[in-house]
């Protein structure tokens, strides 16, 4: 009896709790997950009119059915003057669905916005709910972060089917796409500085103009990196520097070497591993007066052509001789960069506090001081791993 | 009692047991029996012309045993002078172990009910043990069927069971005590333990609860079981019902104490808790490493057919950005015609489902086959096909289902099926939120239960788990599980050296 009781009077005050019309705060609303629009790039542009910001967001291909063809993905610019303005403003435009940024994966930053306002941009990052550290960050240069998403749309593809094919190809050694948000934060948090990849956009000889959607009308490539100093977009980087600046922060990416040797002959060489060990020397006043950068790169050598015996150890020596010096060119070329800029992308200053914890004082005391002049020098070793000869092996000793 | 003005009528309170007063004379006898058609009844003139009246019910006795035993000597049997006749008949006149006299008039009515006969003599009356054994043959299992164990199954007879047991408890420990359960029925209900193994408490306990019950009839499992135990609210089996006889005495092994109830060829154990409904005695017949496997898959399964389909409600219609980016897009793709919102999708077709496993389940094995596939395969595929439901949910809904097969219990497997609806309701009224909750009460709820002493979550919710060694989570080699579960209190605990 006491049961009952206690069932009517919880039903009662359950009826009554819905009549309060507390429903709507008490419980989350729901939403149908086919009723949203997943966007999966969001693009960043400064906008038209002053301190303005052009945010474009893009999804994926669209199935129509079974047997229809695929549409191309939803694509939604708006102008705010805050980046939450803009894409908040974008659920009123799509076609009657909720936009959803939950499942956004890729972030392009144009290269305007990038040098005046990545600092409002990266507060909203932080703090909107929504965002992923996880996402992945990438600069356009030579055209906006607008004409990229729409550019690269097709009925077949999307961007970030682009940017998703690009950083699974060029992940090293299985390791994960490294220029994500979560890695652009800490680095700018460390000094404001860091590096990102840069996208260029190249006209698609397949497009045809009579069949607008089937192709694709632009190609997105990845052509280097970009530095950014002081939290704002400082410089593009060539493609050999960028390569060189990967070496030395260990991000280098899957790539391949071209060497010409002597005669003629040519190898192509795939990086398959490389490491970095920096090498401080302080001199007798405690100051840091040298810094060497030991890179060990492994490589496969890929293709070879002309007359180079694989078996011949002189002529694969000369072979690795050649490609540590490519690739030390390369380190030294970033390094220099970074000197002259006054710009430490390469994080050197933490490097030597975590390598030297002893002279963390003066490292930090003294760093503006002392980077000008530091000797910077870099010395790579190039190993080719993987040859025609099963005999070499990674330690440069035979197994035979 | 007055309901909205209507006066639904007084129901009075339940009638005194059946009784048959009266001094026991034939008259009386053939009046109790008034308009029955099977009271069957005799005359027969002794040889010193003095008659004699035989009564019995037609069915329930042996008609060899009758005619050979009792009306053959009888008729045959030289009267000894100077004896009374009651006292002749019992010292030889008939040929029946189980002769009595009797005085009562309703002791006579419910022996003849059990398959006696009586014999209304000049000076007295007897009875005679005439019942017909007529059963079921043993069988092998239906539905505890195992490949390296025994094919005997329980029966109908409450006798035959006991004798199963014995033939494999070769102990004078194991006791049998008897009682009658059902004002109407008068059932045969036999407790059964090891003395020496159970505790005293336990007995006791089941023995009070068993004289408590004021029942018209025992005729189904549920009619003892919801007196056994308490809160009857509560859709988790907290009675282990077995067709199998080593089972039974696995059970009675441990400290537990069984029932066995005449016409229900079923052996109950109690008390029950979660672990005993989720391993099964096949356990005991494979190796020890693959039965652990078992047993945490069954563990596994238990959370994947309770969660799944409300866990797919909240994350498809609250919470997407739980699901993997590409996993996400297939959902969306797999829905895009479907014109149901996923909760909906995900409730019809569980509904669906437990009307295909009912319809299975009611009709002949050979039909239910069919209609499984039908259900399943055509009618499945079919919906698929009208975009009546996507394919993602049709696999929710399947992954759900079969995970609950594994289930050695189809008592524990059925509240689990209660408890999958109410969580994919709280998963489609309020997301992960609701499904938290629902999960919560359910724990909350299972920590609550506890009979004859015995927590319900034992032994995970006794001695911080201290005793999960031995057979919850995992089965030791046999050698090693040396003790009776201890929240059985067993008298001893040790199983082996």
């Amino acid at each position: 009896m006491v049961r009952r009781r206690a069932a009517a009077l919880a039903l009662a005050v359950l009826s009554l709790l819905s009549l309060t019309g507390c429903r709507g705060n008490f419980l989350p609303r729901a939403r149908d997950i086919t009723q949203v629009q997943l966007m999966r790039t969001l693009a960043f542009d400064l906008g038209e009119e002053a301190d303005s910001v052009r945010v474009t967001v893009s999804g994926t291909t669209r199935r129509a059915g079974e047997q229809g063809q695929s549409q191309p993905p939803l694509i939604l610019t708006r102008e705010g003057y805050t980046v939450f303005g803009a894409c908040f403003s974008l659920q009123k435009g799509s076609d009657g669905s909720t936009v959803d940024y939950g499942h956004v994966t890729e972030f392009v930053l144009g290269e305007e916005i990038a040098r005046e306002r990545l600092e409002g941009l990266i507060d909203y990052l932080e703090r909107d709910f929504e965002m992923r550290l996880d996402t992945q960050v990438y600069l356009v240069a030579g055209a906006t972060a607008e004409e990229a998403v729409t550019g690269s749309a097709c009925r077949n593809s999307a961007l970030t089917d682009r940017l998703s094919a690009i950083s699974q190809d060029q992940s090293l050694g299985g390791r994960q796409w490294p220029y994500t948000l979560r890695y652009l934060l800490s680095q700018l948090e460390d000094n404001g500085c860091a590096l990102l990849p840069v996208l260029t956009l190249e006209e698609n000889p397949d497009y045809d103009p009579e069949q607008p959607g089937e192709e694709p009308e632009q190609n997105v490539t990845l052509s280097g990196l970009a530095y950014f100093g002081d939290r704002r977009l400082a410089g593009l980087l060539s493609r050999e520097e960028s390569r060189g600046a990967a070496l030395l922060t260990d991000l280098c990416q899957s790539d391949s070497v071209e060497i010409t040797l002597p005669g003629g002959a040519a190898a192509g060489i795939t990086l398959v591993n490389a490491s970095c060990y920096w090498e401080p020397h302080f001199d007798g006043d405690g100051r840091l007066a040298r810094l060497v950068a030991r890179i060990r790169v492994q490589g496969e050598l890929s293709e070879l052509r002309g007359a180079v015996d694989p078996f011949d150890a002189g002529q694969m020596d000369e072979l690795e001789r050649l490609f540590s010096a490519e690739l030390e060119r390369q380190a030294q070329a970033a390094l220099d960069r970074s000197q002259s800029t006054g710009v430490d992308f390469l994080h050197l200053r933490r490097e030597m506090v975590f390598q030297c914890p002893l002279h963390t004082g003066e490292l930090s005391e003294h760093w503006e001081e002392w980077f000008p002049a530091l000797e910077l020098e870099a010395v790579v070793e190039g190993r080719i791993v993987r040859s025609y000869d099963v005999n070499r092996t990674a330690e440069g000793e035979d197994t035979l | 009692m007055r309901i909205f003005g209507r006066d639904w009528g007084h129901v009075p309170h339940h009638a005194p047991r059946v009784r048959c007063e009266g001094p026991l004379t034939w008259e009386n006898l053939c009046a109790v029996f008034d308009g029955c058609a099977d009271f069957a009844r005799r005359e027969l003139e002794l040889k010193d012309g003095s008659m004699v009246r035989l009564c019995w019910l037609d069915g329930m006795v042996r008609q060899e045993r009758l005619n050979d035993y009792i009306v053959r000597p009888l008729a045959a049997w030289p009267l000894p002078e100077g004896q009374s006749v009651t006292r002749a008949v019992l010292d030889g006149g008939v040929w029946n172990q189980n002769a009595q006299r009797q005085e009562e008039l309703n002791r006579v009515v419910y022996l003849l009910l059990e398959g006696h006969c009586a014999l209304f003599l000049p000076d007295g009356v007897i009875t005679c043990w005439v019942a017909t054994e007529e059963k079921r043959a043993i069988t092998a299992p239906e539905n505890e069927s195992e490949v390296k164990g025994a094919k005997e199954s329980f029966v109908e007879s409450v006798r035959t069971n006991t004798s199963l047991l014995r033939r494999r408890m070769r102990s004078p420990d194991l006791r049998v005590e008897r009682c009658r359960i059902g004002r109407r029925t008068r059932t045969p209900v036999e407790m059964v333990w090891l003395e020496g193994i159970a505790g005293d408490a336990l007995p006791r306990a089941v023995r009070r609860r068993l004289e408590q019950i004021d029942e018209d009839a025992l005729l189904t499992t549920a009619e003892l079981e919801e007196y056994l135990t308490d809160p009857r609210a509560s859709a988790f089996p907290r009675v282990l019902f077995t067709e199998r006889p080593d089972r039974f005495c696995q059970g009675l092994l441990e400290g537990r104490v069984g029932l066995l109830v005449d016409g229900i060829p079923l052996g109950c154990l109690l008390p029950g808790n979660i672990g005993l409904f989720l391993t099964a005695t096949q356990d005991w017949s494979f190796h020890w490493a693959v039965s652990s496997l078992l047993v945490a898959l069954r563990y596994l399964c238990m959370m994947i057919t309770l969660v799944t389909p409300g866990f797919y409600i909240a994350v498809a219609q609250y919470h997407f950005e739980l699901i993997p980016t590409r996993l996400a897009m297939s959902i969306i793709a797999s829905k895009q015609d479907v014109p149901f919102s996923t909760a909906f999708e995900v409730l019809g077709l569980l509904v669906a489902f437990e009307i295909l496993q009912e319809a299975g389940i009611r009709l002949p094995r050979t039909i239910g086959q069919t209609v499984s596939i039908i259900g399943g395969l055509v009618v499945g595929q079919a919906a698929v096909d009208a975009k009546i439901v996507s394919p993602v949910v049709v696999i929710v809904v399947a992954v759900s289902g079969i995970a609950g097969f594994t289930m050695p219990n189809q008592d524990f497997a059925n509240a689990l099926r209660l408890w999958r609806l109410i969580l994919a309701v709280l998963g489609a009224v309020a997301g992960i939120f609701g499904l938290t909750v629902g999960a919560a009460f359910l724990i909350a709820h299972l920590a609550s239960l506890e009979d004859f002493g015995v927590a319900y979550l034992a032994p995970f919710a006794m001695r911080d788990g201290a005793d999960l060694k031995g057979g919850a989570l995992w089965r030791e080699p046999v050698p090693e599980d040396k003790l009776r579960p201890l929240e059985l209190r067993p008298k001893d605990r040790r199983r082996r050296w």
